[in-house]
């Protein structure tokens, strides 16, 4: 029997108000809620309201047979909440059904493992308990942000209390082996599922593709790609904006998407499980990953993050913020500091245009360019820090205190 | 070996690249273990060097310029100078003689009929390419006596060459080219040094002073710019109609004091001041192209550009605005002086997109159309 698992990552980021030099220290406000809405309500019509109702009919036409998983993020949850509550009960619709796995991460969708072990356990925490409150569920299994992955964060994921994590199938660390098993992390007892990013990334990515020499996929064709797939599990991960959004209606992705599981269930060794059957299966080998890992770009690293100076410089400055914000004590900042994590605020900094350009652009939409992404997040970090100051230094002082300067 | 240089000038009396070059190039000499004795005429500035042995000569010189007025003056100080020249270096022992332009080729020559000496004449600018509709027949003639007699003839470029053969009759087989190095660090210096400059940030315009290349939007983001930032200096390179109103602006805006008029920069001078600079700003209401900005992306300075502009079109990794929002401009400016990382970022970006665009790849293209039209 070969699983299929597909696993559907939701987010989006609270995007930045175009904030200038000129708004530093005027109390001009960071993100841009009008922006935002609209983006959100947009998402919501072409993906998340079409693509929940098929997926619950989905699972009421096959009766259990076809099931799916996902993650949310929180920043996703609030901007639900605020703009369009109707998807989070569409949401808990679906995980009512019994047929739907979730999975953790951070509750900010960001690089907190590189802040510090603190902070990224704190917003685990964070969207635990959110997942509790709206879901009534526990998720078993994690996904760091952009399954960004290493042996260390696999460690720290399971001293967390999670049995398995997601991570990119990528060659540098697989080597001969195939993605379609389940494996363990090295230096720690969490069972790891691989994507397996041809077969996730023919439907999120090429699906549309006019010069590919697949197009036009039809979930016939798809099915049986997986059927002649060997190995015990084939993980499809993939973002659920693929749905609508990325891959517009036109395309036909809904379409295929209806016509997948009748396809896939028509072989006999294929069935769907979700993403928490994985735990009981064999690991049939460990995985070695000393560096870090992500599923995003051609390099599979940090380098959409981390990858030029403006990322590295304002990462670096986010993240020196994090003894501020401790100091400062005040709720409002400190969740600003942490909606600044977001992953995609650095991602928008990214200049690699020439190979991977055309993703990068469709995530950025709003962005001039990689340039006034970083100035404006600049500014507002200036201004956070400004305001951490503001409440640092009249507390501080009392007790003969004076704080470093970054 | 023991060289004979006959200079011009050397620091701290510098007028133009000949003292550069000669201070450059005698300190690497000497590096190499070349024994150097840099021979000049004696100024009012004194002037020490500890890697080269330096030899002034004369009482005390004031050439002035070489003007109509002026010219008999002018040319009694060179003769005398090169009287005293070949005086003083009969004391001295030496293998070869390099003589630095026209100015010394007098003495140069005699030294070589005296000495026996081999002769290297060096070609930094010719009469006929400074002056090319009016030369002064006393140095063209200075400059064939001098290059006729010549062993060997260091040119500074191609061109320097093909000039002293067609213009000259110099026989081409005993002309070498060398090219200058531009020390761009200590031109800086220099330069930052004389305009007082210290370690300001400096944002440049560079461009004629015409209603349409918009430098009056110029100096109303410097302005703003300069509510924020203090250490700035604005250079504004370039002649026009506008000058005086220009410097008016800046005087009622109260930025005089931070806005630079250097007037009229030569072509080949424009490189050098694209790299001191922080920012190139573009802010034309309207340029059909504006080559200025691939010079200065070329040079590794980052843009501010206006949208109206062909070169907005070809550079990515560029700052655009629309030439009348002067908020915008200054908060780009602003954004670059305060945020090194970027500024390299973008330096960087532009240096890689550009190189495609040489003037190799422009005549194909060119040549691509001219076959369109003609077989369609």
């Amino acid at each position: 029997m070969t699983h299929v698992v597909m696993y559907f990552h939701v987010h989006q980021p609270h995007r930045l108000r175009q904030y200038s030099v000129f708004d530093i220290g005027n109390g001009t406000e960071y993100f841009d809620k009008k922006l935002n809405k609209e983006i959100f309500l947009r998402a919501a019509r072409k993906c998340y309201f079409p693509s929940n109702r098929l997926l619950l009919d989905l699972i009421e036409k096959y009766e259990g047979k076809f099931k799916v998983s996902f993650s949310i993020t929180g920043t996703w949850i609030e901007q639900a909440q605020e703009f369009e509550p109707e998807l989070i009960q569409s949401f808990q619709d679906l995980v009512k059904t019994g047929h739907v796995d979730l999975l953790d991460e951070t509750y900010y969708h960001s690089l907190a493992y590189l802040i510090s072990e603190e902070e990224f356990k704190e917003q685990v925490k964070m969207h635990r308990k959110l997942f509790k409150e709206l879901f009534n569920y526990k998720p078993k299994v994690f996904r760091n942000t952009e399954a960004m992955y290493s042996n260390d964060i696999a460690r720290t994921v399971k001293d967390l209390g999670y049995k398995g994590i997601v991570a990119e199938g990528w060659h540098s660390y697989l080597g001969w082996r195939s993605p379609n098993y389940v494996y363990q992390a090295k230096g720690s007892k969490i069972k790891l599922f691989l994507r397996n990013y041809k077969l996730s990334d023919d439907i999120s990515f090429r699906f549309s593709t006019p010069y590919w020499e697949e197009f036009p996929l039809t979930a016939d064709k798809y099915a049986a790609w997986l059927a002649a797939s060997p190995g015990e599990v084939i993980n499809l991960f993939m973002d659920y904006e693929t749905f609508g959004e990325h891959q517009w209606k036109e395309t036909g992705i809904f379409d295929f998407m209806r016509h997948l599981p009748e396809h896939v269930l028509a072989y006999e060794h294929l069935d769907f499980v979700g993403i928490n059957e994985l735990i009981k299966m064999k690991a049939v080998d460990e995985i070695d990953v000393p560096y870090y890992s992500s599923w995003a770009d051609m390099d599979r690293d940090l380098s959409a993050w981390l990858g030029n100076e403006m990322q590295k410089t304002a990462f670096n400055k986010l993240k020196a913020l994090e003894s501020y914000v401790k100091r400062a004590r005040d709720i409002k900042l400190k969740e600003a500091w942490r909606r600044l994590q977001t992953s995609d605020h650095i991602y928008y900094m990214c200049t690699k245009w020439w190979s991977d350009g055309d993703i990068h652009k469709y995530f950025s939409e709003h962005v001039e360019s990689p340039y006034y992404a970083f100035m404006n997040f600049m500014n507002v970090l200036q201004d956070l820090e400004g305001k951490l100051m503001a409440k640092i230094i009249p507390r501080e002082s009392e007790y003969g205190e004076i704080p470093t300067s970054l | 070996m023991r060289v004979l240089i006959l200079g011009w000038e050397f620091p701290p009396y510098i007028t133009g690249g000949l003292g550069v070059y000669c201070y450059e190039l005698t300190k690497q000499l000497s590096a190499k273990g070349i024994d150097v004795i840099y021979v000049l005429p004696k100024r009012m500035k004194k002037v020490r060097s500890d890697f080269v042995k330096v030899v002034e000569v004369g009482p005390g010189f004031e050439f002035g310029s070489y003007n109509e007025k002026e010219a008999m003056v002018f040319k009694g100080s060179i003769e005398d100078y090169n009287n005293l020249l070949v005086k003083r270096c009969l004391h001295e022992s030496f293998d070869v003689i390099h003589a630095q332009d026209w100015m010394v080729f007098d003495a140069a020559v005699r030294l070589k009929k005296i000495t026996g000496k081999p002769l290297i004449c060096h070609a930094h600018a010719i009469e006929y390419m400074r002056t090319p509709h009016d030369p002064w027949s006393y140095i063209v003639e200075k400059e064939k006596t001098g290059y006729y007699n010549a062993d060997l003839i260091i040119a500074n470029s191609y061109y320097m060459k093909r000039n002293l053969v067609e213009k000259l009759g110099v026989d081409p087989r005993k002309i070498v080219v060398i090219y200058n190095a531009v020390d761009q660090e200590r031109f800086e210096q220099q330069f930052r040094r004389e305009h007082g400059l210290g370690n300001s940030k400096i944002v440049l315009y560079l461009g004629r002073l015409f209603v349409q290349k918009g430098p009056d939007y110029f100096l109303n983001a410097a302005k703003k710019v300069v509510e924020r930032f203090r250490n700035v200096k604005f250079l504004i390179a370039g002649t026009g109609d506008m000058l005086p109103q220009l410097i008016k602006q800046a005087i009622d805006l109260g930025i005089s004091d931070k806005v630079m008029f250097l007037g009229f920069v030569p072509e080949e001078e424009k490189p050098k001041y694209y790299a001191i600079s922080d920012v190139y700003v573009l802010p034309s209401v309207s340029e059909p192209f504006g080559i200025t900005v691939l010079e200065a992306v070329a040079a590794g300075t980052p843009v501010v550009i206006s949208k109206e502009s062909g070169a907005s079109e070809v550079v990515r990794s560029a700052f655009k605005v629309d030439f009348w929002d002067v908020n915008k401009m200054a908060e780009l400016i602003l954004g670059l002086l305060m945020y090194p990382p970027m500024a390299r970022e973008m330096s960087r970006n532009g240096k890689k997109e550009i190189k495609h665009l040489t003037w190799d790849k422009i005549a194909e293209e060119t040549i691509k159309a001219y076959k369109m039209a003609v077989y369609g």
